[in-house]
């Protein structure tokens, strides 16, 4: 119910159209559209850039916005489509540079996983190691899928928002985020352990 | 086993928090006696914490400002630090970061040694006499000289310049 009122709110600012209203758009989603731009390009200069023109095309398309979506909605699709065209036009997306081979077996934990904050030098080699690792799997992905994954887990949206987000069905976000999930799960099987 | 693989095949919806209500009750039901399918929910949740904290960048380096002023077709002005860009660390902690290169250490240790060597490097000691007075030059270096009257015996120190030669104690 607030969040319906913050975006009627934010609806009605933005008819508003003056510079002080547009400041609180950015200010409110400045840090969303950011990371939903790294999350996808996974690069800081592409998402800076894709920031700014997301912004842009906001201050632009004011106007045009009807209200038929939500205001959050109409800015994750702008997002969205802006990343998408980056990632078109560089073709391939960034690479990660990894020792290839490493393999970390379950230590004294008994999970490969559970590892907590680095407090040994060996821990703080090994979260870093594993990041590189789950960024490469997920660079392997599709600009689609990985923006199905970014959306769910980073930005927290649900399967509808998803789905009006990206113009598509709830099950073609359901069947992007399960092949996805199953694609990271067995690029990064090796780093997992053997669980599921 | 086969109520675990229809568990453990709910999981990922259950996570996010899309799983059907009437399925809810039965799903927590299973965890609760299933050590197995616990462990394993555990795990992706470990695993979706480990790929979201990946995936998203440590910091935003774009101010609401920047994105005003770019959209104005202005630049940000001269001077105005970004709050984003800021760097508020600690020195000392940054002192952790720093990295040991080989060359520039060597190089300026060399200096630190020769600095040392030109300011403490004594040329001997003198004995300077002047009517009624003698002054044991002690040490003698290029920035500082050390005299003892022999008399009283008390130590002058000569901060530079440490020319060379005789002075009268005073």
């Amino acid at each position: 119910m607030a969040k319906k009122a913050a975006e009627r709110a934010i609806h009605h600012r933005e008819n508003g159209n003056d510079a002080e209203r547009f400041r609180k758009i950015v200010d409110d989603f400045r840090s969303r559209i950011y990371h939903t731009a790294y999350g996808i390009v996974q690069d800081p200069d592409d998402a800076k850039d894709i920031t700014q023109e997301v912004f842009l095309k906001i201050y632009e398309k004011m106007g045009t916005f009807k209200g038929e979506a939500s205001f959050s909605t109409w800015i994750y699709r702008i997002t969205v489509n802006a990343c998408i065209d980056m990632l078109r036009k560089k073709k391939t997306g960034p690479q990660v540079s990894l020792r290839e081979g490493i393999h970390y077996g379950a230590r004294e934990t008994g999970s490969p996983l559970i590892v907590g904050r680095p407090d040994s030098p060996f821990d703080a080699t090994y979260q870093t190691e594993l990041r590189a690792k789950i960024k490469e799997a997920f660079l392997k992905l599709s600009p689609e899928h990985r923006t199905a994954l970014v959306l769910r887990e980073i930005e927290g949206l649900s399967y509808q928002e998803i789905a009006n987000s990206l113009e598509c069905s709830v099950g073609t976000v359901m069947s992007r985020l399960h092949y996805a999930r199953k694609r990271m799960q067995k690029l990064l099987a090796p780093v997992w352990g053997d669980s599921r | 086993m086969r109520r675990c693989r229809k568990i453990q095949k709910d999981m990922e919806r259950y996570l996010d928090k899309e799983l059907l209500p009437e399925k809810i009750h039965g799903f927590e039901d299973h965890l609760r006696t299933c050590v197995r399918c616990r462990r394993v929910l555990d795990e992706k949740r470990e695993q979706r914490r480990l790929r979201v904290e990946s995936l998203i960048p440590d910091e935003i380096p774009i101010t609401t400002d920047e994105i005003i002023f770019a959209i104005q077709g202005e630049s940000v002005p001269e001077g105005a630090v970004p709050s984003s860009m800021e760097d508020t660390t600690p020195w000392w902690k940054k002192l952790k970061t720093l990295t040991f290169r080989p060359v520039p250490a060597i190089a300026f240790a060399v200096c630190l040694i020769a600095l040392g060597l030109s300011l403490f490097l004594p040329f001997g000691s003198h004995t300077h006499r002047k009517p009624g007075i003698v002054i044991e030059e002690i040490e003698s270096t290029h920035s500082f000289v050390i005299y003892r009257p022999q008399h009283t015996g008390t130590t002058v120190i000569w901060i530079v310049p440490a020319k060379r030669g005789s002075k009268e104690a005073t």
